[in-house]
This record gives structure tokens, C-alpha cells and sequence, in this order.
């Protein structure tokens, strides 16, 4: 085999190696060089940042007899053999496979044995939040009454494990994490002694998924140099991390800001069969949204340097989006913890994205407000003329109506208003669509019995702030609400005290909708088409938006017109 | 598990792994990721077939010599295969574990030492090896096989190079299930074909699938009775743990599937009744549809917290039909 | 494969190779026993990966009477297959395997069939050029294996200190074995000068291998490989693995100057020491101590337990010289490191109260020492 792991061929071997730390390594140095060293220590910190190397160093330095300035000399038989682990004295003790009473005891007892070699006997006891309480009290009497030359340097991953009188007898060190920059230092500088060529770019997504590991770092450095045939390229240190690339963030998050759900989507898709990890694809959209933010807030006038693409998306997407984007994501990997199929929570993030902005723009444009209220009181006034009109009407209408609807029966069958349909098609909106979705069963359960009967196979299929159009599933059901103008006039409403403003509903069979859509697209597109085209064409389209411009003005009342006139 | 087969399945590994054999190259800890079924043991055995085989062709195994034979079968003493003894890998099996990591093989000093289901070591297991995996001394390399990180000591994993299992797409998958004749739902459980066969077999899943969808038109139907198949229709399908995650799985399908269908997608795992789903669902706007899906997605967390399963599907019943029907 | 051979001797075989067979191990194939025939002899085959040990029955043994008919190899589940050849009729049994691995056992009117496994599946033992061999008498081995296996030790958080160090250098075997507390070295000359040999033999296997040897000068083989340590006597293999890491460097520990040296009987010191200890070892710390006075001549041991009492001796010795010191130790290891030396004087040699001192035979001192580490009292 032959190879050694980066890791441990760099182990620091001196307390001037020990990056990250040097407010820890300062001090160690200080207390050896002046004989001041305590007989109990606890180093505690997260995993690869150099609490067991510390150990090591601190062992070698204190009983190195060529000692300088606390650092050990490293060339003497005595920091040799420590190097190697095969000094008697300096004994390193896994809590976790020796965690029992009588195991500490044994300690206990086999501390009093004088060193047989070096002057001081050093205890390493690593992983200590392993020990069983037994085995803490009997490690606590061992630290209350120490032989002299005897030190113990206990160290854990997990201190608020370790019982407070334990932690009280000992010199407490905590070991942060290492930040991305001095993990970037120390892998430039190892891999300029192995003579290795690299892209910075790879070492700083690299130190990014290390999350203050120099362990970490170093094995995935490894790792990416075995890929990349002994040199350190962006696209192996992201394969390796499973970082994902913030091009492709970016990219993402442009698609789901101006809500296209379709590329957001085949994004998604993309990176997970390039078998990136959901859950560091939270991590990667998270840390953008977080960039954007500070580059909205802090870094808003400096930085030429900094990437293009981050600062022209900061600039198009308001904060109060981001935060709410921040907190669907967070939200979404919560919850997506314990599940097996984790790429579901992504598409539902996505899907909530992409709802974000325009929800934001209803929310933010204030003036709407009023104008809903406004919209309100005159809608109030409207309903009740209405109601008067339709009660005074009543008498006369119902004779008028039965005939009507005998010679329709006979008649061919009753056609849905394709000019009002249009005309919802027009400005018809997804929003609009879902709000009345939303509140399309409360509006049946307003209605009486018969009414329900009718409306029960009925859906909105199309909506726009002011009028929709609502699918029947059976035609019969469509002409019978058709005719039903009393059925019409609840609706709406009831409509307006659900939604707080007039929508005007239009009636057609579910079997001609997907025609009708689909002749509306082409003439839509065709006018389109045209209107580019040919002046005159330009005309017809104008008049055609004037006879919107002008359904708009008239409202219901035009609505109803041409209701009538279809009757 | 033929060689071929795990070269077929994981092509980018077995040419990584075979060009480290052959220059000498391979670390000591190497960890292994995905689901059951993704070839993890079979990876490891390769490459410890590799290490020894008489015959190798650039790192490759010959599969046919006698080393490379007793490697497959399990019988060489220096491949080394630790399985968790009941529901996890205890203090007592690390030890032995141990006395591997210190002594040199049988045959020669090569040793390769293969922890199956290592998210299953206790704490204090996992802990005990910390220090053998970070510096082990001899010609050992270790494999660690764990389905997902998550469970997996951060301290174990920065001792190791992780590799992530290549994996079929959803939709290759989908499409060899059908051309198996499997049902598309299966592609959701399982990546190994074999466990799909199995698993088509035992019904189980599929009844459960098929309860499952007839509840939840109950409850689109605002069908109080839903609430009855809870302990009806589930319950007796759902009998211990294992079957409880099934199920929470099933959910988490059944979701994606709504969702697949509240952005207009077609359905793929619950084929059978997706026109009556796509029916019922239209009607109600995106963000009510996205409320269902999340009620559905909560579950797997709220199984973690010891909540009675019957209670947990009743309580999810009665907030789907709110949901629903207001 | 066919044979057969008078049941007796294989038994005695059989129950040798046995010993090392676990009843549970990772290695399925480890359950069983191999059989090997060749021309000349009949070998059994047993190990648990950490000892392997192999036994044969060669032609020539008139008590055997083993009579091949066809070579070949098995291998048959140890624990069936010894529980037949035990519970067989008569005096001789023949055995017969068939291709598909299927095995005959007949004798007298009783026929057994077993499902072997292939012999190639077994593990392959390493092979060592006989030209690397070192020859020695057994029981000198096996006095070297018991006088340094005490000192190992039985620890696992330094595993590496469960084994004991042996180098082959310049003619010599080097054997040492220490727990960090105590050491003990032996040396012994050997025949042979161009071999090197640095490696850690678990103190388990050597003490297995001290239990097999025969108490006489016979000569015994040792080979070694990279990964494993052979010995050859009495038509016996037995493979021991080896440990791997760095092994301390225990030239360092053993002082070579001297303040003080006490010569003792070893027998009368260790009967003084062991009724010291029967109090040390009521306390909490099993500690005696040792005064020793130049210039009056004086060598006293005392031993206390704070409940039961205290004990008070004043030393026979055949010399006493240097400064006056007073140290104390844990009469156990004592105890352990005077046994190994048998009915002779011992030089013990001191330095200061803290620093380990050593036990040598008065005679011919460079070739054993013991090394007891003291205990602070202060």
C-alpha cells in the first residue's frame, strides 16, 4: 500500500503546525517554557481541530529536554518515540473502549508507577464523554490528589457531557472551528511541498464543506487528488464534497425568483442525477441566499471583485424575498431529516420558491389595499340595487323565463359565451385562479340545496382579478346554470363577500374547454402574429382591445349584456 | 453478484477503485454511501478481490481464481466482513474488530476489513474505533457501509473518503421496473431489482399502496369513513416497525405524486387511480394542494417522536380532510 | 482422499489440532478441520486465524498404521467430525471422499456421511524457505517464552504491549515483553548469523505454544515470515500471526548505572516478599516497601494495611552496597519476576527511589533481567 492519508502524513508536530488555534498554542508554549504547566487539562472542540495533535505536541514539549520556547525539538529520542507512539510514558486511552470503573481505577492505581522514561507520564484520554459516571468519580479522585509528574489531558468532542467537577479540577481549552481561510493556507501550503498544482477555487469549496475541520479538509483534499491524478481541480472538489456549483445555485434561484418552475425544476433534476446530495443542496441554496443578503447589506458599495452573477442577482431580489426564501428552505430541511425520499422536499421547496414574489408583490403594493376597500363599499351599494331590482323583477320574470327555456331545450344546445371567455382569458392569472380555488367550497356551502345540485360538478378553470370561467362536467348542469339567473346572482355575491371584490362568471361545458383554449391560444398568437405584421391587422387588434378596454369599463352590466343576447 | 455486474452498476467507482489498486494507492478508511440494494458490499468485496486476486487485469479481479473464489464466498481470513449481531454492531464485535485492526493477516499483510451497516454501531462502538480507523497500523484498509451519513458520527466520517454509490435515475428505474413487469411504485422503495421481485411478491407493499389510495379519494370525497380505515385498512397491515417505515415511505411517495400533480406532472408511482386523483385535485388551488403534500411530508419527523402510529394516521386523516374541505 | 489409520492416533492428533478451532468465528470455513494426504503422511489442519496449527501422521508411524490408498483434501466440520472418529467402533477407521466433497467414514458395520468443503476455500498458510530457519532446543524456548509472557501486557488500550518483541540479530534472540510498569528480557544465542528478525508475537500464541512444546532438548524450527511466526517440532506447525505497530524502544528503559545493589537469594526474597503482600494486598494501593542501609547492613520489608496491620522483616542477603534508598513497588510484580529466575541468587540493582530498578541472575547477567517500575508514596 504504501500511501498515506494527507492527514496524517501532516500531522502537526509542533505547536507552531497547530493552525486556528493560536490563542490555545500561545499559551500552551508559554506555560512549558516557564514550568508552568497545570496537572489536568480538557480540550474540547469539534472533530479535526487538533485536540489530540495538541495532546501530542504538548507532551513532546514537556518532556523534550532541548525544549525551546515550549516548542518540542522533535529530534530527540524521547519526541521520536512520542511521534511514533511507542513511548511508554505518554499513555493514550480511548474513554470509549475503556470506559468502565474498573478500568479508570486500574488508572488510578497505575499512576503512581513513576515515569520509566521521560520525566513526566502524560495521560491522553481521548473521546472522555465516553465514560460511564462511575468512571468519572473514580477519574475525579485521580485529578483531586495527582502524583506529582503526572499530567492528564482529557479531550472530547462533546464537553456539556463531561460532569462539572471534572471540568472544575482541569485548565479548560476550547478549540474553535478553523476558518475557511486558515484551511485554505495550510492546504496551499502542503500542497506546494507535495508539488502539487491546484485551482484556488477547488481549495475554497473544499474548506467550505470542511466546516472548520482540518481533518476533514485534508481527507477530502486527498480524495481530490486521487481523482485528479495528483493535481487539485475545481470540478473533482466538487464531485468530492458534493458541493454544489454556485453557478448552478444561482441559476436555480434566478429560475424559481421569476417564478419558472419548469428549468427550476430540470435543475433540481440535473443535480441530483449527478448525485449530489439533498441535503447539501438545501446547505448550497441556503449559503447563496445568505451571500445575497450580506451583499445586499454589507458588502452594497465595496467589492469589484466579486462575482458578477451574485451581485446582478442581489440587485433584482427585494430582501424581504430572501428572508422568506431563507425560511422556506431552512423549514423544508428541517422537516426532511428523518424522511427516505428527501428530493420531495425540494420540489416542494421549489414549488413554494416560485410562489414567493407574487404573493410578495400583492403584499407590498400597498395602494391595493384601498383600492379594495374602496371596490368593497361600492360593491356593497351595487349588491343591494341589485337586490331590489331582482326582487322587483321577479314577478313578471318567471313566466317569461319557462318558455324560454322550453323553446332552448328544443333549440340546439345552449353555446358558452366565447367573447366573455376571452375576455378572461385575456388577463386570466394563476393568482387568480387559486384564490378562487381557495375559496370555490366555501362559496358552495352558501348555497341552498338545488343551487349545490347544479354547482357540485362545477370548477374554476380560469381566473382573472375580475371574472372567471367555470367548468361544468355535464353539459345539462351547464345550461341548467346558465339559465339559472337567480343561481348566477347568488353566486357572484357570494363570491364578493368571499373575496372582497365583483368577479364575473362565465359558464361553459368541461368537454369544449380544451377546444376553446385552444382556439383562444391560436387567435391569440395569430393576432399576434398579425398585429406585427400588418398595419390593418394593427387595427383589428386595436379594436379589439377597445372592445375589452370598454368590457372593462361596462363591467357586469356588459357581462350580463351579452349573456342575454346569447339567451 | 457477478463482477461484471457491479462494474455494470458502478462504473465510475470500479475504474477509480481499480486504477488505486493497481498503482498502490488505496487509504485506509474508505466509507461507502447509498440505499440498500446499491451494490456498497459488493463494491467492497471487488476491491478486496482486486487487492488479492492471482490474475488481476489493471486493478481488476479475475473472478475466477481461487482467492478472488474464497473472497465471494466469504471464507478468505484476511477480508474481513463485520455485520451488526441483531439491531446494532455492539462494544464486543469492535473489540475483535479490533484485534484485526492490530494483528497482520493470515496469509500475508494485507487485510481488508468490511463494517456492514455502520450506522448501526452503538456510540460506544463507534467511539472505541475512532482510533483505529484514524491510524491503523499495517497494510488495513477498512470499508464502511452506511445507507445515509446522517446517522454516522461526524468524527468517523472526517477519518474517512466517502464515496457516494452511482445510482439509476428515477426514471431508468421506472422504466426497468416496467419492463420487468413491475409495478412502478417498487422503483420508489427499492433500488435492487431483486428486493423489487421480492417485495412484488410478498404483497404486502402493494396492498398497502392500493389501502392507501382508496383512503385518500375518501377523504378528497370528504368521506368521514377515511378516518375508519386508519385501523381498519392500515393497522393490520402495519405490525411493527419495519412496516411502519414502509408505510411512512408510502407516504412520502404518495406525496411527491401529489405534488407531481399539483404542478401538472403526471403521477408515477400510484399509476392506477392518478385520473381520479387528477379529477379530484384540480379543482383546489396550488397552495391548498401544497398544504396536503406538506401534512403528508411532516410525517416521517412526527414518527420520530413516539407518537402512536394509529394516532399519527388519524390525526393526519382529520387534517387532510380540514384541509381539504375546510 | 482415502486412508485409514488406527483410530488412537489420530484422536491424539485430532485433539491437538482442535484446541485451536473457535466455536464461533467471522470465517465460516474456520469451523472446520482441513485433511491433507500425500504420499508420505496424513495432515490436520485447525486454526482460528490467530493460531493455526498443523499436525501430521507420517507413514512410517507404526502406531498409526495409516495406509494410503488415494491423495487428496477436505475439509470436514471440526465438531462432527470429532465426536464420530470418538464415538467410532472398533480400533481403525477408513475415510473416502468423492468428488462432489461427500466424505465416507466407515468402521466396523458403521458408515458415516459428511459434506466436506473444498480444501481450496481453507486458508492458504504461508510457506517459508527451510533455508530461513532458526534452531533451538524446546525447552530452552519455552523458558524464554515463560519468562517473558509475565511481563506482557493483557491490556487492549495499548495492544501493541500485549505481544512479546522478539529480534534476531547478530546470532542472537532478543525476547522482551513489558506492560509500561515492568519488562522482562531474555537473550539467548543462537547457531545461525545471517538472519534478521524484528517481530511482535502475541503473548496469547506463545503461551499456547509454551503449553505444546515438549520438556526436552529436542530441537524445534523457528521461521518467520512478514506476517507470521512458524514452529516446526514433533511432526507439528504451529503459525502464529503477528502484531502489527511499533513496539517501544525498550533499550532505552533499562539503566545501565547503579546506586545501589542488593544480592539476594531468589527464593528466600520472594517467600519474604509474598508474606509482605499478604497485607499490601488488603489496602488500596498493593504497595511493600523496601528499605535498604549500606552502612548497617541493613535490608528491611515492610508491608501495612490500615485496617488489619502492618508487617515488619528484616532481609537475609548475600550483599548489600551502595547509597541507603527506600522504594517501594507492587509486591505482585515481584513476586512474578523472582519466580522466573528458579533456585539462584539475583542482583538488584538500584538508581533512585522513582526509576525503575532491575533484577539480573548473579550469574551470567546480561542474558536476563526483570525491570520493575517503583510507586511514588509521596
Amino acid at each position: 500500500m504504501g500511501y498515506r492519508a494527507l492527514y496524517r502524513v501532516w500531522r502537526p508536530q509542533q505547536f507552531t503546525d497547530l493552525v486556528g488555534q493560536q490563542l490555545i498554542t500561545q499559551t500552551l508554549k508559554n506555560a512549558i517554557a516557564a514550568k508552568q504547566t497545570s496537572h489536568a487539562y480538557l480540550f474540547t472542540g469539534p472533530r479535526g481541530t487538533g485536540k489530540t495533535s495538541a495532546a501530542k505536541i504538548f507532551a513532546k514539549a514537556i518532556n523534550c529536554h532541548f525544549q525551546k520556547n515550549g516548542e518540542p525539538c522533535n529530534q530527540c529520542e524521547i519526541c521520536r518515540a512520542i511521534t511514533e507512539g511507542r513511548l511508554n510514558d505518554v499513555i493514550e486511552i480511548d474513554a470509549a473502549s475503556n470506559n468502565s470503573v474498573d478500568e479508570i481505577r486500574d488508572i488510578r492505581e497505575k499512576v503512581k508507577y513513576a515515569p520509566t522514561q521521560a520525566d513526566y507520564k502524560i495521560y491522553i484520554i481521548d473521546e472522555v464523554h465516553m465514560l460511564s459516571t462511575g468512571a468519572f468519580n473514580a477519574l475525579l479522585k485521580t485529578l483531586e490528589e495527582p502524583p506529582a509528574n503526572v499530567i492528564f489531558i482529557l479531550a472530547t468532542t462533546e464537553p456539556y457531557k463531561i460532569p462539572a467537577t471534572i471540568i472544575s479540577r482541569t485548565q479548560r481549552f476550547d478549540f474553535h472551528r478553523i476558518n475557511d481561510q486558515t484551511l485554505i493556507k495550510r492546504m496551499e501550503y502542503i500542497l506546494k511541498q507535495e508539488k502539487v498544482t491546484f485551482d484556488p477555487a477547488a481549495l475554497e469549496v473544499i474548506a467550505k464543506a470542511a466546516a472548520g475541520g482540518m481533518r476533514d479538509a485534508l481527507s477530502m483534499l486527498d480524495q481530490v487528488l486521487s481523482f485528479g491524478n495528483h493535481q487539485a481541480t475545481l470540478k473533482d472538489a466538487l464531485l468530492v464534497t458534493g458541493s454544489v456549483a454556485q453557478e448552478q445555485l444561482a441559476a436555480y434561484l434566478r429560475a424559481v425568483f421569476s417564478q419558472q418552475a419548469a428549468p427550476a425544476f430540470q435543475q433540481i433534476q440535473q443535480l441530483l442525477a449527478d448525485g449530489k446530495d439533498p441535503n447539501q443542496l438545501f446547505e448550497g441554496l441556503i449559503d447563496y441566499c445568505r451571500q445575497l443578503l450580506l451583499q445586499q447589506t454589507v458588502f452594497k458599495d465595496q467589492k469589484g471583485e466579486s462575482n458578477q452573477v451574485l451581485i446582478s442577482l442581489a440587485k433584482k431580489i427585494p430582501t424581504k424575498v430572501i428572508y422568506q426564501a431563507l425560511d422556506i428552505l431552512s423549514q423544508e430541511q428541517q422537516a426532511m431529516r428523518f424522511a427516505t425520499h428527501q428530493e420531495v422536499y425540494l420540489d416542494v421547496a421549489t414549488v413554494k420558491l416560485c410562489q414567493l414574489k407574487s404573493n410578495d408583490r400583492a403584499a407590498t403594493t400597498a395602494p391595493a389595499e384601498a383600492e379594495i376597500t374602496k371596490l368593497q363599499t361600492e360593491v356593497m351599494t351595487l349588491k343591494k340595487q341589485l337586490d331590489q331590482l331582482v326582487q322587483r323583477s321577479k314577478p313578471e320574470e318567471k313566466p317569461v323565463h319557462e318558455p324560454k327555456k322550453v323553446s332552448v331545450t328544443k333549440q340546439t344546445k345552449i353555446q358558452p359565451n366565447l367573447k366573455a371567455i376571452y375576455t378572461v382569458l385575456g388577463s386570466a392569472s394563476r393568482e387568480s385562479l387559486d384564490e378562487l380555488k381557495d375559496v370555490w367550497q366555501d362559496l358552495m356551502a352558501k348555497l341552498s340545496v338545488t343551487q349545490r345540485a347544479i354547482m357540485n360538478v362545477s370548477q374554476p378553470v380560469a381566473a382573472s382579478q375580475t371574472a372567471a370561467v367555470i367548468s361544468f362536467q355535464y353539459a345539462f348542469l351547464f345550461e341548467k346554470a346558465v339559465e339559472n339567473q337567480q343561481l348566477q346572482t347568488q353566486l357572484v355575491t357570494d363570491l364578493a363577500s368571499l373575496l372582497g371584490r365583483q368577479v364575473k362568471l362565465t359558464f361553459l361545458p368541461q368537454e369544449q374547454w380544451p377546444q376553446i383554449r385552444k382556439n383562444y391560444l391560436k387567435e391569440y398568437q395569430h393576432n399576434k402574429a398579425e398585429s406585427t405584421k400588418s398595419v390593418t391587422k394593427q387595427a383589428v387588434s386595436a379594436k379589439n382591445s377597445q372592445a375589452l378596454a370598454a368590457q372593462k369599463i361596462w363591467g357586469k352590466d356588459a357581462e350580463k349584456l351579452v349573456e342575454f343576447k346569447d339567451d | 453478484m457477478g463482477k461484471k455486474d457491479i462494474i455494470a452498476r458502478q462504473p465510475r467507482l470500479t475504474a477509480y477503485f481499480a486504477d488505486l489498486i493497481q498503482h498502490k494507492k488505496l487509504v485506509h478508511a474508505y466509507l461507502l454511501t447509498g440505499p440498500a440494494g446499491s451494490g456498497k458490499h459488493e463494491l467492497a468485496l471487488w476491491v478486496a478481490a482486486g487487492l488479492f486476486c492471482q490474475h488481476p487485469v489493471k486493478g481488476q479481479p479475475c473472478g475466477k481464481c481461487g482467492e478472488c473464489q474464497r473472497i465471494f464466498s466469504g471464507n478468505h481470513p484476511d477480508v474481513i466482513d463485520l455485520l451488526p449481531a441483531g439491531n446494532s454492531i455492539k462494544v464486543e464485535q469492535t473489540r475483535f474488530l479490533k484485534s484485526e485492526f492490530n494483528s497482520s493477516g493470515v496469509e500475508s499483510r494485507q487485510k481488508i476489513i468490511i463494517i456492514e451497516n455502520a450506522e448501526k454501531m452503538t456510540a460506544s462502538a463507534a467511539n472505541s474505533l475512532l482510533k483505529f480507523i484514524e491510524e491503523p497500523s499495517g497494510q488495513i484498509t477498512v470499508f464502511l457501509l452506511v445507507a445515509s451519513l446522517n446517522q454516522l458520527l461526524p468524527t468517523i466520517v472526517s477519518r474517512c473518503q466517502l464515496f457516494k454509490m452511482q445510482l439509476p435515475s428515477e426514471e431508468q428505474r421506472i422504466q426497468t421496473y416496467q419492463q420487468e413487469g413491475l409495478n412502478t411504485l417498487l422503483a420508489g422503495l427499492t433500488v435492487d431489482i431483486q428486493t423489487a421481485r421480492q417485495l412484488a411478491d410478498e404483497k404486502t407493499v402493494l396492498e398497502l399502496s392500493k389501502r392507501l389510495t382508496q383512503w385518500f379519494l375518501k377523504i378528497l370525497n370528504n368521506e368521514w369513513l377515511a378516518l375508519v380505515d386508519v385501523q381498519v385498512k392500515f393497522m393490520p397491515l402495519i405490525t411493527n416497525k419495519d412496516e411502519q417505515n414502509l408505510f411512512i415511505q408510502l407516504l412520502e411517495l404518495f406525496s411527491k405524486d401529489l405534488l407531481r400533480c399539483a404542478i401538472g406532472t403526471k403521477m408515477v408511482y400510484f399509476q392506477d387511480q392518478a385520473l381520479q386523483f387528477k379529477q379530484r385535485l384540480t379543482k383546489y388551488s396550488l397552495t391548498k394542494q401544497l398544504t396536503a403534500v406538506e401534512l403528508l411530508l411532516n410525517q416521517p419527523r412526527l414518527q420520530q417522536e413516539n407518537i402512536n402510529f394509529q394516532n399519527l394516521l388519524e390525526a393526519l386523516t382529520l387534517q387532510l380532510i380540514k384541509c381539504y374541505h375546510g | 482422499m482415502k486412508f485409514s489409520i488406527k483410530r488412537t492416533a489420530f484422536i491424539q492428533r485430532l485433539t491437538n489440532v482442535q484446541r485451536t478451532i473457535a466455536s464461533k468465528t467471522t470465517i465460516p470455513i474456520l469451523t472446520g478441520i482441513k485433511l491433507t494426504l500425500t504420499n508420505e503422511k496424513l495432515i490436520l489442519t485447525g486454526s482460528d486465524s490467530d493460531i493455526s496449527i498443523e499436525a501430521a501422521i507420517i507413514k512410517s508411524d507404526d502406531n498409526a498404521q495409516l495406509e494410503i490408498e488415494e491423495t487428496g483434501a477436505t475439509v470436514l466440520p471440526a465438531r462432527f467430525f470429532s465426536e464420530i472418529i470418538k464415538k467410532l467402533p472398533g480400533d481403525t477407521f477408513s475415510l473416502n471422499t468423492f468428488e462432489n466433497q461427500q466424505t465416507q467414514i466407515l468402521a466396523g458395520k458403521s458408515i458415516f456421511k459428511v459434506n466436506g468443503i473444498s480444501a481450496e476455500e481453507y486458508p492458504h498458510l504461508p510457506e517459508i524457505e527451510i533455508s530461513q530457519k532458526i534452531t533451538l532446543a524446546a525447552d530452552l524456548l519455552k523458558k524464554v517464552i515463560n519468562q517473558t509472557v509475565i511481563a506482557a501486557s493483557n491490556q487492549e488500550s495499548r495492544p501493541i504491549l500485549t505481544g512479546v518483541h522478539l529480534t534476531i540479530y547478530q546470532g542472537q534472540l532478543t525476547a522482551v515483553a513489558t506492560d509500561s510498569h515492568r519488562l522482562s528480557q531474555r537473550k539467548i544465542p543462537l547457531d545461525i548469523n545471517d538472519l534478521n528478525y524484528d517481530v511482535i508475537v502475541p503473548s496469547r500464541s506463545l503461551i499456547e505454544l509454551a503449553r505444546m512444546l515438549p520438556d526436552s532438548s529436542e530441537k524445534v524450527e523457528l521461521r518467520i515470515s512478514e506476517n507470521q511466526m512458524l514452529c516446526f517440532f514433533d511432526q507439528t506447525v504451529f503459525y502464529s500471526r503477528l502484531l502489527e505497530g511499533n513496539y517501544p524502544d525498550t533499550a532505552q528503559l533499562i539503566p545501565n548505572n547503579s546506586e545501589t545493589e542488593l544480592e539476594v537469594n531468589a527464593n528466600d526474597f520472594l517467600a519474604a516478599i509474598d508474606r509482605a503482600s499478604l497485607l499490601s494486598h488488603e489496602g488500596n494501593y498493593n504497595i511493600v516497601k523496601l528499605t535498604l542501609d549500606p552502612k548497617q547492613q541493613l535490608a528491611k520489608i515492610y508491608g501495612n494495611s490500615p485496617e488489619v496491620g502492618t508487617i515488619n522483616e528484616v532481609l537475609n542477603f548475600e550483599s548489600l552496597t551502595g547509597k541507603s534508598l527506600e522504594i517501594s513497588f507492587n509486591p505482585d510484580y515481584m513476586k512474578d519476576a523472582l519466580h522466573s529466575f528458579g533456585q539462584t541468587t539475583v542482583k538488584i540493582n538500584f538508581t533512585q527511589p522513582l526509576r525503575p530498578f532491575t533484577l539480573t541472575p548473579s550469574e551470567n547477567q546480561s542474558n536476563f533481567i526483570q525491570l520493575i517500575t517503583p510507586v511514588r508514596t509521596f
